[in-house]
């Protein structure tokens, strides 16, 4: 009998042995460097940089196309296809020198008339993209090629931030022509890798070196696999096993584990996304302001940071301008206050309690954790919370904007861009239904504003109006972790999760 | 059969012998059951914590004597939310398999005693259902329901009770086309009785047994297809402590503490194994075979 | 000829049954909320681009129409589009299609072995320590659903043994190694929730078949016990036990649904999840029909066997 055992127990250990041995032949796109990246939803992909929806186009949009100008965390530009720029002593036209030299993946010359098509295809409406809302100040007539490497933007109002502004996630240069159906599926940018394999929510999307990048000796990586997940376990187990170099997002739940392993490196953002419980201000019973202003005091942000986030965040004051920043209106995120909170309600003539339902998906991670713990708070003040989950993947589809409350998370942005995108009577996405046109006039005059001093202040008064009486609660800030395997270097994380920059990765 | 007049004192006795003359896997089942059942009736009146209560033990806490299952990522003791789970899952799986099995009762006998076209029609309805995988039929069921019903309890129900029916109605007309070739049957509709009282008085009687172990076998697969459902997103939602559920909430937990998901987990795996033995020895005892092939 | 006219029924039934799940299916997707056309253009919808694609999508047909169109693609293999990336579904599906084949039959191979020995083990020990513990394992294991067992599997062999990948992804470029890497701890686990429904009936046959007078004869012709055993009795026993493997066939094509799931194996148990709770309806109404097709045709070969096999039948 105990020989019988010991040999299919042999064949086992030796089975197993056999399966963690490296593979005995070498795997086609084995010499691409691997990126792990997160399946944040299973919206309609595309490879046209006006889609830009979800952080799923950045893997293939950020890699395979330029913009005029990169953001850094601070909000600083770098020149990307734009060299330099100056603007009028009115404040009111923009120049951009373009680089010259620089070729389209298909072979063809990048010029001034490419840049101006490209910002001039947002105001087409039947593209529906999400540019406009942030792109207000433009007009068509106004972007101009005044020679083959000469654009110039000229607005109505002097805008300061213009750089930054038309930095913006949608802005990647396309060529002149370029319809949404040729872009939708076939990419042809100037940027660093060229489209090898990209299927719309297909499982893997492989970004091959461009050749003639305008970037002497970049990009550094040959080619680029990049395959996405949300199991947080398999994250771990990828990048320990050394399948994938580069994991993007991962999950608090699994750090602990990653910590002490000697192969891998943990990066640490800076405030990244922000994550949102928002509200129709026009829709009972969040049409009373005191009604807004208790559900924000019932939130113990600390707390929330601590359990949905395990402390790898920063409490937020309800504004889309981090509470660090300069531009934010107050220095410390607000404190629970569950007896003022039920004082505004009886205000509001919900002495008895208020109940109602929350909807959120697992669409960005920790939603559902945060909608929970929200729930969990908000019951000490009388307020009964019914989380409704709905699958993850048509979430943003079928009920975000189509729910008086809900959760949601916006990726970072600059104080003008971010205070803009949702919250603006021209905004496309609007979550809080705030329409406000003082709140747009205040805005459009802090972006309008040369003085850097008033300009903040201005920032700060348009945050605090939205913090106040706006519909938005905003309790923290994700901080992104990313591992990198030992041998790789070369990425720099950006608070902003969709600004992906493969250029300098590399892996021995 | 002698049919004896009998106190209630020998009733009890006649019982006992019954037990004590069981299969030990009934024996070994029911006790099991009867823990479940206790849990879940008194659990919630004893739990250490509340079933969503936060801030009872720092964040990915492991097993401990305060946290036997640890603590969740909110900071909630996963034993707790079990026990909170017990009746939920007890009550929707019996409910939903209850449900099915009147259903799938009453078109089976009918449908096996009516016969003619009637019949023939249910027939080809019923196993176009059944040829539908169950889960993906669960699945088809609850999308079709829309976000607003979804993790509601009674769509769980009747869900569970849409996935048996045609299968116990498959069994039921088995039983009832035996029935109505005996004698008393045909007595019955000779005296002018209805389809309906017939299969009342009749057949439902004659097929209980056959029945009742189906109910057993079928409610011992319901707490797996409303936890696969709710571990596929499609069932009950958070912060309910089904145990599907909680296994799939915690599952990113695995590696920095695996007493999380094992917890409800085995817990899962305890209750229906009570509920296979029980079945087992309940068939054992009425002479029947387990028919578990069909999945 | 009875033979032929049984086979010939059982398979137009088997027809009568799929043209009715295709109705069902039909029916049940008719109530989803909202309608294709909202559902394509999701946040982008306004109401005249909403107008033009309903048109084009002709939904505004009665749903008698356009069931008959459906499923005259069907017939000509065209499954239509996918709402989602507007591919054809015949392309989505084939590759997922090839995946879940594969996993499919390396499960069947693990199965083979893991329902055999233990039942051979039991028959052979009947009544003995072993026979009852490997009993009480095989209803336990029973007992434990398949997602708990996936989930069992990868903290043993993902996290505390580290020998395996958690999630299973491969696609194109993936080489034979990757795929059997990918492939293991899916399909062990189809291969476990298998094997525990057989032994049982395994077990049963191959002691109803020793205790049977011809192997009783052969051991009094002084053949060897194992030869007995392999030769004689496992045969036999076989024959019964393959219409619970045409039932396991069937359970399959429900069990990848979650196995590929918890695994993320692109097969297309997982694109049927992912395309529910994408609401994709043409890609819901493919694999749900394949899904149908595959228990349908488990079960036709199953009774066609039974039929084939059955003397009492063949001989008129």
């Amino acid at each position: 009998m105990s020989r019988s055992l010991l040999i299919p127990a042999g064949a086992v250990a030796a089975l197993l042995v056999s399966l963690a041995a490296p593979p005995a032949f070498a795997a086609a796109g084995d010499e691409c460097v691997k990126v792990l990246g997160y399946e944040w939803s299973g919206e309609k992909q595309s490879m046209d940089p006006a889609d830009m929806q979800s952080g799923d186009d950045a893997y293939h949009i950020f890699a395979v196309y330029n913009r005029l100008l990169d953001v850094d965390d601070n909000f600083n530009t770098i020149p990307e296809l734009a060299e330099s720029w100056s603007v009028s002593d009115d404040g009111l036209t923009w120049t951009f020198k373009l680089r010259q030299g620089v070729k389209f993946h298909d072979g063809s010359d990048f010029d001034a008339n490419d840049v101006v098509y490209t910002f001039t295809r947002f105001f087409d409406t039947t593209l529906a993209s999400g540019a406009p809302a942030v792109l207000a100040f433009l007009t068509p007539e106004g972007i101009k090629a005044v020679d083959a490497h000469t654009v110039t933007f000229a607005t109505k109002e002097p805008v300061v931030e213009l750089p930054v502004l038309i930095s913006n996630k949608f802005t990647n240069i396309v060529a002149e022509g370029a319809t949404h159906e040729d872009l939708r599926l076939k990419g042809n940018g100037t940027g660093p890798f060229m489209q090898e394999v990209f299927e719309p929510n297909g499982p893997v999307r492989i970004l091959r070196k461009n050749p003639n990048y305008w970037a002497a000796g970049l990009p550094k990586a040959d080619c680029i696999r990049v395959t996405v997940a949300q199991e947080p376990v398999a994250a771990v187990s990828a990048i320990k096993a050394g399948e994938v170099d580069l994991v993007l997002n991962v999950d608090p739940a699994v750090i602990e584990s990653l910590k002490g392993d000697a192969n891998v490196e943990l990066l640490e953002t800076g405030a990244s996304n922000s994550m949102t419980i928002s509200m129709w201000v026009d829709t009972p019973p969040f049409d009373k302001i005191e009604v807004r202003q208790a559900l924000k005091l019932v939130v113990d942000r600390q707390a929330m940071v601590d359990t949905v986030l395990l402390g790898y965040g920063e409490t937020a004051a309800d504004n889309p301008v981090p509470v660090p920043s300069p531009a934010s209106f107050v220095k410390e995120a607000p404190k629970r206050d569950i007896a003022k909170a039920k004082e505004l309600l009886a205000k509001a003539g919900h002495a008895d309690g208020l109940k109602f339902d929350l909807y959120t998906a697992e669409g960005v991670p920790g939603m559902v954790r945060m909608a929970q713990v929200y729930a969990e708070m908000a019951k000490e003040a009388g307020i009964e919370i019914n989380v409704i989950v709905t699958p993850a993947d048509s979430y943003w589809d079928d009920t975000w904007l189509k729910q008086p409350i809900l959760t949601s998370a916006w990726s970072m942005r600059p104080p003008g861009e971010g205070l803009a995108v949702a919250y603006t009577q021209t905004a496309k996405w609007k979550e809080t239904h705030w329409e406000r046109p003082d709140y747009d006039a205040m805005l459009l005059k802090a972006n309008t504003t040369v003085n850097s001093e008033e300009r903040i202040k201005l920032y700060q008064d348009t945050g605090r109006l939205l913090a106040e009486e706006g519909g938005l609660i905003i309790p923290m800030f994700v901080h992104q972790v990313l591992a990198l395997r030992k041998g790789c270097s070369g990425y720099e994380p950006r608070a902003q999760n969709f600004n992906l920059n493969f250029e300098n990765l590399a892996c021995e | 059969m002698v049919l004896a007049v009998t106190g209630p004192a020998s009733r009890w006795r006649r019982a006992l012998l019954a037990w004590r003359r069981s299969p030990v896997s009934f024996r070994a089942g029911a006790a099991l059951l009867l823990v479940h059942a206790i849990v879940a009736a008194t659990g919630p009146f004893w739990a250490p914590y509340g079933l969503s209560q936060m801030g009872t033990g720092a964040p990915l806490a492991g097993m401990s004597w305060s946290h036997p299952f640890g603590v969740d990522q909110l900071g909630r003791d996963i034993f707790s939310r079990v026990v909170h789970g017990g009746h939920i899952v007890l009550l929707l799986s019996l409910s939903g398999t209850f449900l099915g099995l009147v259903v799938g009762a009453v078109i089976g006998l009918l449908s096996g005693y009516v016969r003619g076209w009637i019949d023939e029609a249910l027939q080809r309805v019923l196993e176009a259902l059944i040829s539908i995988p169950f889960l993906v039929l669960a699945l088809i069921a609850i999308a079709a329901a829309g976000p607003e019903l979804s993790g509601n309890p009674l769509l769980v129900i009747l869900v569970v009770a849409l996935v048996y029916a045609p299968r116990i109605a498959r069994i039921a007309r088995a039983a009832a086309l035996d029935i109505v070739t005996r004698d008393f049957v045909t007595v019955a509709r000779l005296r002018g009785e209805s389809a309906w009282s017939v299969m009342r008085r009749e057949l439902l009687p004659n097929a209980s047994g056959v029945l009742l172990v189906e109910f057993a076998l079928r409610a011992g697969y319901a707490p797996v297809l409303i936890g696969s459902l709710g571990f596929l997103g499609f069932g009950m939602r958070p912060p309910t402590p089904e145990w599907g559920l909680m296994i799939s909430e915690n599952r990113a937990l695995i590696i920095v503490s695996p007493i999380t998901v094992l917890g409800p987990g085995l817990t899962l795996a305890s209750l229906v194994v009570g509920l296979n033995l029980f079945t087992e020895g309940l068939a054992r005892i009425l002479g029947r075979t387990v028919r578990r092939a069909d999945k | 000829m009875i033979v032929l006219r049984l086979l010939v029924g059982r398979v137009l039934l088997s027809l009568v049954t799929l043209l009715l799940v295709s109705l069902l299916i039909f029916l049940i997707l008719e109530v989803l909320p909202g309608d294709v056309a909202s559902r394509i253009l999701g946040r982008d919808a306004t109401p005249e681009v909403l107008a033009t694609l309903r048109a084009q999508l002709q939904l505004d047909d009665p749903a008698a129409v356009r069931y008959l169109r459906w499923l005259a693609g069907v017939l000509q293999g065209d499954f239509g589009k996918a709402l989602t990336s507007s591919r054809p579904i015949g392309q989505i599906l084939g590759p997922r299609i090839f995946n879940t084949i594969l996993l499919s039959a390396y499960a069947f191979l693990i199965y083979i072995p893991l329902a055999l020995v233990p039942a051979l083990i039991q028959a052979v020990n009947r009544d003995r320590p072993i026979d009852h513990a490997l009993s009480t394992v095989t209803l336990v294991l029973l007992s434990v659903p398949d997602f708990l067992l996936a989930t069992l599997l990868m903290i043993g062999f993902v996290v505390m043994i580290p020998v395996l990948p958690a999630i299973s992804l491969v696609d194109d470029t993936s080489t034979v190694w990757q795929y059997v890497r990918a492939m293991t701890l899916p399909a062990v686990t189809l291969a476990i929730v298998m094997a525990v429904y057989a032994v049982r009936m395994l077990r049963d046959n191959l002691i109803e078949v020793l205790d049977s007078e011809y192997v009783r004869m052969a051991e009094l012709k002084g053949l060897s016990p194992r030869l007995v055993l392999l030769r004689h009795a496992l045969p036999n026993a076989l024959v019964p036990t393959l219409n619970v493997t045409a039932l396991n066939l069937a359970y399959l094509i429900g069990g990848v649904v979650i196995v590929e799931k918890v695994f993320s194996y692109p097969g297309f148990g997982s694109l049927l999840v992912d395309s529910l709770q994408l609401r994709d309806l043409p890609v819901i109404e493919a694999t749900v029909m394949i899904a149908a097709s595959v228990y349908i045709g488990a079960n036709l070969l199953a009774d066609i066997g039974a039929i084939l096999l059955n003397p009492r039948l063949r001989s008129g």
